[in-house]
């Protein structure tokens, strides 16, 4: 294997592969700062050089160096503006914005851009410890077991619920009914789509996310007309306190990468909710969840790291199985066959090299994104002290093409203006929009598993050894939280961007 | 100023009636040059990015401009929802019949059109087809320590334990044919269903969770999973096929009886028919009704030329279309019309199969 990691690095950084990485995550840098040019159709678009460049290594320096760095730099505008450079990156939001707002903007970059290069190596890092286990592991999770992993992160909605456990919860159950719009799978009926084909198919994450967290923020910047940044703190970057705060809550930034691996090795799971997931991490294991949704830098550091080291996880099924755990790896997917590689038993021998390579492409592209980032960080770092009214045209134009780049429809930018109202008045009534999105995103995949766990088991999954396992440390998790929440009197968690 | 404005107006206004206007200019350019010389044609592609159809899309589109009478620019766009229902609709409905909008959405279009789908909002044998990328050979297998070697063995196991059918959704096409074969043959089944996709379906059989499936297509399963087939080679098989779906015997498949020949009756051969055609129609081009003529003609030649193409052949072969059968559009403005013509009766029988749970 030793053999294989080194031949796998020496063929990355041979020429013109590494050409390759730096051609690839220039696009991708560019692609996941501005919001509207969709990672994913960029990815798509860039497909067919596979069949140009032929060699598999140089393909996926491009392909997978592209796809690594439109997450990392897809939390530079979720910091600066509130506006998600990905449907993904939104939980960047929930801490990294307030931050801005206090003037910190610089810290945020630096904390979320540090924490996604460390949490990305120990992606990478994970991703070459399990090539042996991978097949059994993958193989571990039937449906029953993704059925718990998504109840477990149900129980999050608590700890993101605000200041009332009651408006938390509620907003979390909104959450659940609307992810219940569309087709549903397992009957073939169509559920509240008012006669619309757009909605078939569920409502779709960046549209929702874009509606919920940017537009409040944009109106809020206007009604104070006066720049993002409504402090100026002496440091006008602050970005390298930022870098050592990643250092400072080490261990919360690797229990959040760590985070990030495991629901990204899930697949169908993936993308939005590892964020989250993390982001509901670093607040329970707070001490004082009162800081949260004002600007407490670990709630930028849990989601920074998840966003990075989830791509490690993808990897994981769709090298070892073919099965692609989020739409990124599924366009990859293509890659593989392009030139000339099947996923599978053979990726963990005979083409052992390709697979640590793409493990060292994760490994340098995160390195080179975080670097050339910081280049950067305090030339953005001043937008967010320009006068808001210069700005909100420009960060309109980036919501509502963000919101169409999901399905090229007129409906996205309608359904991203429904979700700004239903966040503004959220907002203004003090409830928390995290519990909603995460109610939205884990809804379809909590009644997907279950149906699948119960048309192939009837109910005999439920006495399953790894089911009793997982319901106990479940039970014992939300009892313990309960608990906590009694005797701290019922500590409150903002989630979400105060009210002016 | 109030010139300037004026001058303005009437400048705007001639640029726009040049659009409208049937104008003479025009028409007299249009002797001497090619019909798409300076255009871009837009291809909707039904599905979303990285699908198997708007890879290989997105491939044609790549090759087609060298074969289209001034070379026109080809752009791809997505245009998923409603298993291509959505981008059917807009094709139908509001993209314009000029040749500059044309489309390729997944094998469906008649079937919906047939069972007399609510939301279908356009009559399939109307569109202009242009062609079809590959014909699909679809195929049901089961592994072979529940199923056993062949179809009878599998009926009878299944009438001891109950097979388990993974499917993608109720109503895809891959759960119609689970519930024909399981009509056709009394094959024991129930269906499993919600899996995102056939690689996650695979998944699922070789974690147990599933005993089968079907909706497979065989080229692809020669691509993704030649480990699992005795016929390809493995020493080590995991699965057995029990029935294929094709118009006649797959030269590879040669003692595997297919849908059609199942059916116990004419009506129930209607049927399968039906839905034989469907995956016989597997990645089609379409443009709008009422495209003139002279413009379906210029795509048709176009899509067959690119289709032979070396270059797009051989790219075409690499991510694994190893067996294609692409077919011309009057060939499949044939299929929709055998599809959506087909006796009420048996349109109903269909519409049951696929809305049944």
């Amino acid at each position: 294997m030793i053999e294989a990691a080194i031949s796998g690095l020496l063929q990355v950084l041979s020429w013109p592969a590494f050409g390759f990485l730096l051609i690839g995550g220039g696009i991708g840098f560019v692609v996941g700062i501005l919001p509207g040019l969709g990672g994913l159709t960029t990815l798509a678009l860039m497909l067919p050089f596979a069949y140009a460049i032929q060699e598999p290594i140089s393909a996926f320096c491009f392909l997978l160096g592209m796809h690594a760095i439109t997450g990392t730099t897809g939390d530079i505008t979720s910091i600066l503006f509130g506006i998600p450079g990905e449907g993904t990156s939104a939980a960047t939001i929930m801490d990294g914005y307030p931050m801005t707002k206090n003037g910190q903007a610089g810290r945020a970059l630096g904390a979320a851009l540090m924490s996604s290069l460390v949490a990305g190596l120990e992606g990478a890092l994970i991703l070459a410890i399990s090539i042996p286990i991978m097949r059994p592991l993958v193989l571990f999770f039937g449906a029953p077991e993704l059925f718990m992993l998504t109840i477990l992160g149900i129980t999050f909605l608590a700890t993101l619920s605000s200041a009332s456990l009651s408006k938390g919860i509620l907003a979390g159950g909104i959450g659940l009914a609307v992810s219940a719009v569309g087709i549903e799978n397992h009957t073939g009926t169509l559920r509240y789509t008012m006669g619309s084909i757009y909605l078939w198919e569920g409502l779709s994450l960046a549209p929702v996310v874009v509606g919920l967290f940017a537009i409040p923020e944009i109106v809020d910047l206007a009604v104070r007309g006066s720049s993002i940044a409504e402090s100026r703190v002496e440091k006008i970057s602050g970005v390298m306190e930022g870098v050592k705060d990643t250092f400072r809550h080490f261990w919360l930034t690797m229990r959040c990468g760590m985070i990030g691996v495991l629901v990204g090795a899930v697949p169908g799971v993936g993308g939005g909710v590892s964020q989250w997931m993390a982001y509901a991490h670093a607040v329970q294991s707070s001490k004082d969840q009162r800081r949260f949704g004002k600007g407490a830098v670990e709630g930028v550091l849990g989601p920074g790291a998840a966003n990075n080291s989830k791509e490690g996880g993808n990897l994981i099924p769709t090298v070892a199985f073919g099965v692609p755990g989020t739409t990124g790896m599924a366009i990859l997917l293509g890659a593989f066959l392009i030139v000339g590689l099947t996923p599978g038993p053979d990726m963990l021998t005979k083409h052992l090299d390709v697979t640590l390579a793409m493990v060292w492409i994760l490994v340098i592209s995160n390195v080179l994104a975080a670097g050339v980032a910081f280049l950067f960080l305090s030339q953005l770092v001043k937008l967010t002290f320009v006068r808001g009214n210069l700005l909100i045209p420009f960060l309109v134009v980036f919501v509502f093409l963000g919101a169409f780049a999901a399905n090229n429809d007129f409906a996205d930018i309608v359904v991203a203006l429904v979700f700004g109202v239903l966040g503004y008045f959220m907002v203004l009534f003090g409830w928390p929009r995290a519990p909603f999105v995460l109610g939205l995103v884990l809804g379809r995949l909590a009644e997907r598993y279950l149906g699948i766990s119960l048309g192939a088991y009837g109910t005999d999954w439920l006495l399953q050894p790894t089911i009793v396992v997982m319901t106990v440390i479940l039970l014992g998790t939300v009892s313990y939280s309960v608990y906590k929440r009694m005797r701290t009197g019922g500590q409150v968690v903002e989630g979400g961007v105060e009210p002016e | 100023m109030k010139w300037a404005n004026r001058i303005l107006v009437l400048a705007a206004a001639v640029w726009l009636l040049q659009g409208v206007i049937p104008g003479a200019p025009e028409s007299a350019q249009a002797q001497t040059k090619p019909y798409y010389e300076g255009k871009t044609i837009l291809i909707i592609v039904g599905s979303g990015p990285g699908a198997g159809n708007d890879i290989r899309t997105r491939l044609w589109a790549r090759h087609a401009s060298r074969h289209i009478p001034g070379h026109p620019k080809l752009i791809v766009q997505n245009r998923s929802g409603g298993g291509g229902l959505r981008a059917r609709n807009y094709l139908y409905n509001i993209a314009k019949p000029d040749g500059l909008t044309i489309a390729e959405i997944i094998r469906g279009t008649g079937l919906q059109h047939a069972i007399g789908d609510p939301a279908a909002r356009f009559e399939a044998d109307k569109f202009n087809w242009i062609g079809n990328l590959t014909t699909a050979t679809a195929i049901c297998v089961g592994r072979i320590d529940r199923v056993g070697k062949n179809l009878e063995e599998a009926v009878a196991r299944s009438k001891k334990t109950q097979l388990r059918d993974a499917e993608a959704g109720a109503t895809s096409t891959g759960a119609a044919i689970g519930k024909m074969v399981r009509k056709f043959t009394g094959l024991n089944t129930r269906q499993v269903v919600g899996y995102q996709g056939g690689a996650a379906i695979d998944l699922a059989i070789e974690k147990g969770e599933a005993d089968m499936r079907c909706g497979f297509v065989w080229s692809s399963a020669k691509t993704r999973k030649r480990q699992w087939f005795a016929r390809l080679g493995s020493k080590t098989p995991f699965v057995s096929v029990l029935v294929q779906v094709a118009t006649k015997r797959h030269p590879e498949l040669a003692d595997i009886p297919t849908l059609i020949e199942l059916a116990p009756d004419a009506e129930a051969k209607d049927v399968a028919e039906m839905l034989t055609f469907t995956y016989r129609n597997a990645y089609p081009m379409l443009a709008p009704p009422g495209t003139p003529a002279h413009v379906v003609k210029i795509l048709r030649d176009a899509f067959w030329a690119t289709v032979h193409d070396p270059q797009y052949l051989a790219e075409a072969r690499k991510i694994g279309y190893l067996d294609d059968e692409p077919l011309k559009g009057e060939e499949v403005q044939q299929l929709i019309g055998k599809i959506v013509s087909a006796p009420e009766k048996s349109r109903k029988a269909m519409a049951g199969i696929v809305k049944e749970n």
